[in-house]
């Protein structure tokens, strides 16, 4: 590469710095415009330019003479239409004007997204509060404004009253005098960072999230990659690749919000152009794959093809937000207890009043693994989900159906053992049984795609209650209380076995 | 009784060289593969299959003696032998709940033969 390439960053925040950190990295000189105020980046910037990250014009004159090899930005919203209107006027790679709208206006967003049939909560745009059709209002809802990002603006209604008060609070903190009323929905929250290029999108990561709850749902932090089933992952895929299309994001890092519902219903509650912020797009993805997410949307930026993400493990991790004096004894005590596993971290010496995502006062990514997951969890007050919380019904219909046929093997078996050996029977119920095994295992390893291993080793003690009951029915055996109270203590022992600690 | 107690053995052991068959496949996984053939077809692979079947017809056997509903039982002694080998072999950790189950599991087992 041509050392002296440019690169025109929008944004300057905390968040713009890792990018202009990696930028330097690959070579770029860089050229960062934004406001000086809280422009972290700027001392890393190779030059910076003093100007609002929305004074398309300003900045335009500005990069029209400087021939850069592309332009982007990272985490801001407000960022994208001026990256996309300038990258467009002059052929460099961004995403449509099309695009830029509808990721960055929640109302047009809901309306394509339902207009192409993907799962989206129920809703209304509306520019006061006389407006709203009550009628149509299920509380609780959600209340937004259409254009910010983040938890800002954002409020939980369960009655009319909260309901006002949401929609003046949207419009405070809006661009747009216009807010969005939509349904509230129940259940666990994740996001999925993707990058795409030239309309190819591959996904990287399913995180999971973690927030304030009811009534502002602040980040209280993230964990990659999130705990759900294969099958949750490969519908959660399904539904955010369509999405994509449909917003017709073509180009660079994209950032989707979901919800999956108790009934295991996933519905889409956002999706930006641009990377996660939070460090789950610029440090989790990184950390968690290995693959180098902030360094390959400079590609694409940059017109050069990505590196193909071939993601075969991941570790976990975490970023953790601190909101008070409670959550920074807790990190203090993770920080004496795993001090190894504490890869980045942050807080302010004066701790502020938190009312949004950018006013917390501090922060920690740190490595997680099975044994240690719990007891951080449990430290930093985040939720803790038990494996078997992840299956659905039909998965546990399906072991349990599944258990039953093995235990065919075993009634068989005892057939087969009043044969006499190498008979001509004896090789009849040995080849029945084989084929128990054989379609058992295929079974087993469709089981486990869905349900985590030692749940479904769980289900194997269902074994000795069928041998009882094919011993009772087909050989005359008898229940003992002995029998009993042994059946009983190694079914609490496989318990105790599979316990996830 | 001790009619009874060659086949529980016979059982035990049918059991005993499943979980060695268990922890050959788990090295097998374990191992670098140049190809995607040679993570199903290796020498390990192939020897714990033939042993999971030379359990299966040991397991025909032993249950000429053992009841049906004492097997299952039985099968739970697998554990014994799996947290061992892989704590041996694969130097995986056991944990105390682990320890606790399958002191329950053993104790199960000699509360039903009682």
């Amino acid at each position: 590469m041509n050392t002296t390439e440019k690169l025109v960053i929008i944004g300057a925040n905390e968040y713009q710095d890792k990018l202009v950190l990696k930028a330097k990295e690959m070579g770029y000189e860089t050229h960062v415009f934004a406001w000086e105020e809280g422009a972290v980046a700027k001392h890393h910037a190779d030059v910076f330019y003093p100007i609002s990250i929305t004074d398309v014009e300003a900045i335009d004159k500005v990069v029209e003479s400087l021939h850069p090899a592309g332009i982007l930005s990272i985490g801001s919203d407000l960022a994208m239409p001026t990256v996309n209107t300038i990258a467009i006027k002059h052929g460099w790679v961004g995403n449509s004007a099309e695009c830029t709208y509808i990721t960055t206006n929640k109302y047009a967003m809901r309306e394509r997204l339902t207009d192409r049939g993907l799962p989206c909560p129920h809703y209304q745009r509306v520019s006061n509060f006389g407006e709203i059709d009550l009628n149509m209002v299920s509380f609780p809802v959600i209340v937004k404004p259409l254009d910010r990002s983040g938890s800002r603006g954002v409020t939980l209604a369960q009655n009319v009253e909260e309901l006002e008060n949401g929609v003046r609070y949207a419009q405070s903190i809006s661009f747009d005098t216009s807010v969005l009323v939509e349904e509230y929905i129940e259940g666990r929250e994740f996001s999925v960072e993707a990058i795409s290029q030239n309309g190819k999108h591959h996904i990287l990561q399913v995180t999971e999230k973690f927030t304030t709850n009811a009534p502002h749902f602040i980040e209280r932090g993230h964990l990659a990659p999130a705990r759900i089933t294969d099958a949750q992952e490969k519908n959660i895929q399904e539904i955010v690749l369509k999405a994509l299309e449909a917003l017709s994001i073509e180009n660079g890092a994209s950032h989707s919000e979901l919800k999956i519902k108790p009934n295991g219903e996933v519905k889409i509650i956002e999706i930006a152009a641009r990377m996660g912020g939070d460090f789950i797009g610029s440090d989790l993805v990184l950390q968690s794959t290995h693959y180098d997410f902030v360094a390959n949307v400079i590609r694409v930026a940059c017109n050069q093809a990505i590196e193909h993400p071939n993601i075969t493990q991941r570790e976990s991790v975490c970023v953790g937000f601190i909101f008070d004096e409670k959550d920074l004894r807790s990190f203090q005590k993770l920080q004496s207890k795993y001090p190894k596993d504490i890869l980045e971290s942050f807080c302010l010496e004066q701790l502020k009043t938190v009312s949004d995502s950018s006013t917390r006062n501090g922060y920690f990514i740190m490595r997680l693994n099975p044994k240690t997951m719990n007891s951080i969890f449990k430290t930093i007050g985040f939720e803790y989900v038990p494996n078997h919380k992840l299956q659905t019904t039909q998965d546990r219909i399906f072991l349990f159906v599944l258990v039953l046929f093995f235990s065919l093997a075993s009634l068989l078996s005892k057939l087969a053992s009043n044969e006499a050996f190498f008979s001509l029977n004896f090789f009849f119920f040995y080849s029945l049984i084989l084929g128990i095994l054989f379609v058992y295992a295929l079974g087993w390893q469709k089981v486990l795609k869905h349900t985590p291993l030692n749940i479904a080793y769980s289900y194997r003690s269902l074994l000795i209650m069928w041998g009882m009951v094919w011993g009772l029915l087909f050989f005359q055996e008898t229940l003992q209380w002995n029998r009993i109270l042994g059946s009983l203590l190694v079914i609490l022992g496989l318990s105790w076995v599979n316990k996830d600690e | 009784m001790s009619k009874l107690w060659i086949y529980i053995s016979i059982y035990v052991f049918s059991v005993f060289i499943a979980s060695v068959a268990q922890v050959l496949l788990k090295q097998s996984a374990l191992e670098p593969h140049s190809t995607s053939l040679g993570e199903y077809l290796n020498i390990k692979v192939v020897i714990a299959y033939t042993i999971f079947f030379l359990s299966t017809a040991l397991t025909m056997i032993a249950y000429r003696e053992v009841d049906l509903s004492f097997g299952p039982l039985l099968e739970a002694s697998g554990f014994l032998f799996i947290l061992g080998l892989s704590s041996y072999f694969l130097k995986e950790k056991i944990q105390r709940s682990q320890l606790f189950g399958l002191l329950c599991i053993l104790l199960g087992i000699l509360v039903y033969i009682l």
